[in-house]
């Protein structure tokens, strides 16, 4: 079990999924081969969290999502656990790695990105990209949340494309209790080794008054 | 496609989605209500079903709910009519 160093950015009311993620790479990734296969995140946080490995006690924390990590070992799976207590400490924002987007307002887009080639800046990208086609998706689109991966094969090291292209496609879609569920298609290229084709799950809820 | 050709298919979509299942799932099974499957892990199921049948199935839009083998088989069958 090791807590892992997260804060909350900028003006956000929650630990991004991206930070946990690479805070719990660092973890996992001694080997050049780590991958990330899966993640999920079935509630979001704003104090720390504790990454809890394979079987071991969670002390009682409660889950706020998992992730599975293919290495040169096997399957890892990690649990991630709130700690109770006061929230993760802030820290300043960053500026968007994103641009020139394009959407047709239904889950379909692409944009361009700039990053620093690392697991995380990869995953920010994604995010925010998948986030801000989500966001056109009506007039008044709110609590936008990225809710799992699957079906990836992300390396841990700083192996991605620098500069160059994502697209999604929407493959499900659902209401469950009010929110959009999907499930889209994310494809990359780019000046480097960009990863094979994966799944992300959003939700968000869509009013059009 | 039979209907056990169909519950095949789901059974390799639950599998894949979730893992190694606990006994044999049946037309009985309801996904949901026996804790097989959550909202998230549901989309999941459905894009590999739908990814392993190499169709959209179009009885399944975003409020479908019906998640009972015995509806899903009927819906497989139709569709590969």
């Amino acid at each position: 079990m090791q807590p892992l160093n997260v804060f909350i950015r900028g003006t956000r009311d929650y630990v991004q999924g991206s930070q946990i993620l690479g805070r719990t790479a660092e973890l996992v990734g001694t080997d050049d081969s780590a991958l990330l296969v899966s993640a999920k995140f079935t509630q979001i946080t704003e104090r720390g969290v504790l990454a809890v490995f394979d079987d071991a006690d969670a002390g009682g924390g409660l889950e706020i999502g998992r992730a599975q990590f293919a290495t040169a070992t096997g399957r890892q799976t990690v649990r991630f656990c709130e700690v109770a207590g006061d929230k993760a400490p802030p820290i300043e924002d960053v500026p968007r790695v994103t641009a020139n987007l394009e959407t047709d307002g239904k889950g379909t887009g692409s944009t361009t990105f700039a990053i620093a080639g690392t697991f995380e800046s990869y995953l920010v990208a994604i995010i925010e990209f998948v986030k801000a086609v989500h966001a056109r998706r009506g007039e008044r689109v709110t609590d936008i949340w990225f809710t799992a991966l699957m079906g990836a094969r992300l390396p841990l090291d700083a192996s991605y494309p620098r500069t160059g292209t994502l697209r999604v496609a929407p493959k499900i879609e659902r209401v469950v209790d009010g929110r959009l569920q999907t499930l889209s298609l994310v494809d990359t290229e780019g000046d480097g080794n960009a990863p094979p084709q994966f799944q992300i799950c959003f939700s968000c809820v869509v009013g059009n008054d | 496609m039979t209907r056990e050709d169909a519950l095949a298919a789901i059974t390799k979509a639950l599998t894949t989605t979730v893992g190694d299942i606990d006994g044999a799932i049946t037309e009985d099974t309801d996904l949901v209500e026996d804790g097989m499957l959550d909202s998230l892990d549901s989309m999941t199921f459905l894009f590999e079903l739908e990814n392993d049948l190499g169709m959209k199935l179009e009885a399944i839009d975003e409020t479908y709910e019906d998640f009972r083998v015995v509806s899903i088989v009927d819906i497989v069958v139709a569709a590969t009519a």
